[in-house]
């Protein structure tokens, strides 16, 4: 299947996005962009489903769900800490080093969600999708959303617990 | 006289933090959250975290793709060989 003009540039202008959901998913820059490259590849060999006028991420989205699920399917996976690439975004470098150690910390927490845990936090934390969206993209109902974005930030927030920095505390001593 | 009792769930919490409530849900939840401690740290804690993700994954999607991920343009509607 050939794309139009416009929908090429349309399909082209998601490339970024979808770079970032599956970097999340995944947590590597070449696996991601593999996942990315095969989702465009079946996105464009199935174009004549898209409806016009429907949001094109969702359907990528859900177009790059559905490939990782079929990996996932192919290869029993224990559940593993993944590496979320901690390269300098510029973000980092303008922080301050405390803010950047948390930034790093919240990585390594984030690496250590399950699967559907990253996915949600990703769609609806970081894409704004409501939940009605992000339950279309996954192929469940809105309540597993809703219960599954609950479930994420509290494993999120514990494992950040684990992880946090003891404070500096300001020398003590006892009176003269 | 009666009290009505309004119960908030964090679940609840977590879905205003998305603005998924109703206007109704909303103020249930901005009222819990002014009287209760617990409540407020945990809104408190999902905000700061939210942050965090944006500034863990935000600029990803600023970063110019490989050129492996650009479709030929010859030949809109394939992309190049790996």
């Amino acid at each position: 299947m050939r794309l139009s003009k416009e929908a090429a540039k349309a399909v082209e202008a998601e490339i970024p996005y979808l770079r970032r959901y599956a970097r999340a998913l995944t947590g590597g820059l070449d696996v991601a962009d593999d996942l990315v490259q095969d989702s465009l590849e079946r996105a464009i060999a199935r174009f004549d489903q898209f409806r016009p006028g429907t949001n094109l991420r969702a359907w990528l989205f859900t177009i790059l769900h559905n490939m990782r699920c079929d990996q996932h399917r192919r290869v029993v996976r224990r559940p593993v800490e993944i590496p979320i690439d901690d390269a300098p975004h510029e973000a980092v470098t303008r922080a301050s080093q405390a803010d950047a150690l948390h930034l790093s910390d919240f990585r390594r927490a984030f690496g250590r969600l399950n699967e559907a845990h990253r996915e949600i936090l990703v769609l609806v934390g970081i894409e704004g999708m409501d939940y009605q969206r992000a339950a279309s993209i996954l192929g469940v109902e809105i309540g597993t959303v809703k219960s599954r974005v609950f479930r994420a930030r509290e494993c999120l927030r514990r494992e950040q617990l684990m992880l946090e920095r003891p404070t500096p505390r300001a020398s003590w001593r006892p009176a003269a | 006289m009666s009290v009505e009792l309004v119960v908030i769930t964090p679940e609840e919490i977590s879905a205003y933090v998305d603005g998924e409530l109703s206007s109704e849900g909303r103020r249930d939840v901005a009222a819990c959250v002014r009287d209760d401690e617990r409540a407020a740290c945990l809104l408190s804690a999902w905000q700061w975290q939210l942050g965090l993700l944006h500034a863990a994954f935000g600029r990803i999607a600023d970063e110019a793709p490989p050129e492996r991920l650009k479709l030929a343009p010859a030949a809109r509607g394939s992309i190049p060989e790996r």
